[in-house]
């Protein structure tokens, strides 16, 4: 591997700004910037963030959704110098709210959040579905939802003992959510989100 | 969430000593004792020894024992039953007063778990995930309880799974690239014998 650019520690990142509105994950301590999604991906991204909401809203559940806003310090080989920002994050709302005056990143030691969401594009499909899995359910996330407009699947990895089991959905089968018990979603519906 | 007792750091662990030659794990904060190894296991870690050094891999990169830290939750310890070290880890180790693969070294080549009874969550998923984080290119699973042996090869982050049993000759990549000697032909059931 060549490494030209000096590697970043987990502090510069946080104290990092290019003057540009850019938003970046850290990866083994490089910067790899978040392309913009299509609109498909947006769309979708949006739409789970309404429904986990909605669903938060109806049950009264002390929790909330945010696209993209929250980062979380991630276990990848030598160093903790890995931070991903996932397309939607549910987490309890106090541990929210306590990042009010911070950096809005999940600090390692911190309790994980409830669920997240990655939208796959081609560009990040391999970590999608290989190296975020292992590297949040080591975070112990609950819930990991991988949409994917691709192959037209949505999988969700469901947590046992820091590593996910999955269960596939396409088409018209009702995605089977532990932790929105409640959501009556069919994989066709998460997938055609205008 | 409940809050449990004191979490103990990995400082703290380094730090730790009972008075007794157990061995401990790490895992997310919680000191696990080591159970002892049935006689079965004893001699499958040993017979993979002497297979390994038969292929001409040298002594120097093979460990049994060594303390092994992974990232969790938190940073934990592993305690693998059989390493094989890349030759730059084994020279980062060599003159180390504590045989103990800290995070910032370069991974292990491949680590051996021989299962033990109870134990199956930690190796087949615990493990599983804590390893392929470290970058380990294989782990072995070897389970004398199911009769088989699930050989993990690393791919772009994670794990993919191959399972051998009876007569099934056992391929791993890493092996094949370590050693110097001949191949020799390893099948699960003389793996799960321990020779």
């Amino acid at each position: 591997m060549t490494t030209a650019t000096p590697k970043l520690s987990f502090e510069d990142y946080l104290a990092y700004s290019d003057d540009t509105d850019t938003r970046y994950e850290l990866v083994d301590g490089e910067l790899v910037p978040m392309s913009l999604g299509t609109g498909k991906h947006g769309s979708i991204i949006e739409f789970l963030y309404d429904q986990f909401r909605d669903q938060i809203n109806r049950r009264e559940l002390p929790w909330t959704a945010k696209q993209a806003a929250v980062g979380i310090r991630s276990p990848r080989g030598r160093r903790w110098d890995t931070s991903r920002i996932p397309d939607v994050m549910v987490l309890p709302l106090a541990q929210w709210e306590a990042m009010e005056n911070r950096e809005a990143i999940i600090n390692f030691n911190e309790p994980p959040p409830i669920l997240v969401v990655e939208v796959v594009s081609p560009s990040t499909k391999t970590d999608d579905y290989r190296s975020k899995r292992g590297e949040y359910g080591l975070l112990e996330i609950p819930e990991y939802w991988i949409v994917d407009p691709l192959t037209a699947k949505v999988t969700l990895g469901i947590l046992d003992h820091e590593f996910y089991d999955l269960v596939e959905y396409q088409a018209d089968q009702v995605i089977q959510s532990p932790i929105f018990p409640d959501l009556q979603l069919t994989a066709a519906q998460v997938l055609a989100a205008k | 969430m409940t809050l449990t007792a004191t979490k103990m750091t990995f400082e703290e662990f380094l730090n730790y000593d009972d008075g007794t030659e157990s061995l401990y794990e790490l895992e997310n904060g919680k000191l696990i004792a080591m159970p002892s190894e049935s006689e079965i296991n004893r001699r499958i870690a040993m017979f993979l020894v002497a297979t390994f050094l038969k292929l001409g891999i040298p002594s120097t990169r093979l460990t049994l024992k060594t303390e092994l830290a992974v990232s969790g939750a938190r940073l934990s310890v592993r305690v693998p039953d059989l390493v094989v070290l890349s030759e730059e880890l084994a020279g980062v180790l060599a003159g180390a007063s504590r045989s103990i693969v800290l995070l910032e070294m370069p991974p292990p080549l491949l680590v051996v778990e021989v299962v033990s009874p109870n134990q199956e969550k930690r190796d087949y998923r615990y493990k599983r995930s804590e390893y392929a984080a470290r970058g380990i290119l294989e782990y072995w699973i070897v389970d004398p309880l199911q009769q088989r042996v699930t050989l993990l090869e690393w791919v772009e982050g994670l794990y993919e799974e191959q399972v051998y049993s009876g007569d099934q000759v056992v391929v791993s990549p890493v092996l094949a690239a370590a050693a110097l000697a001949q191949q020799v032909e390893l099948t699960a059931a003389v793996i799960l014998r321990g020779g």
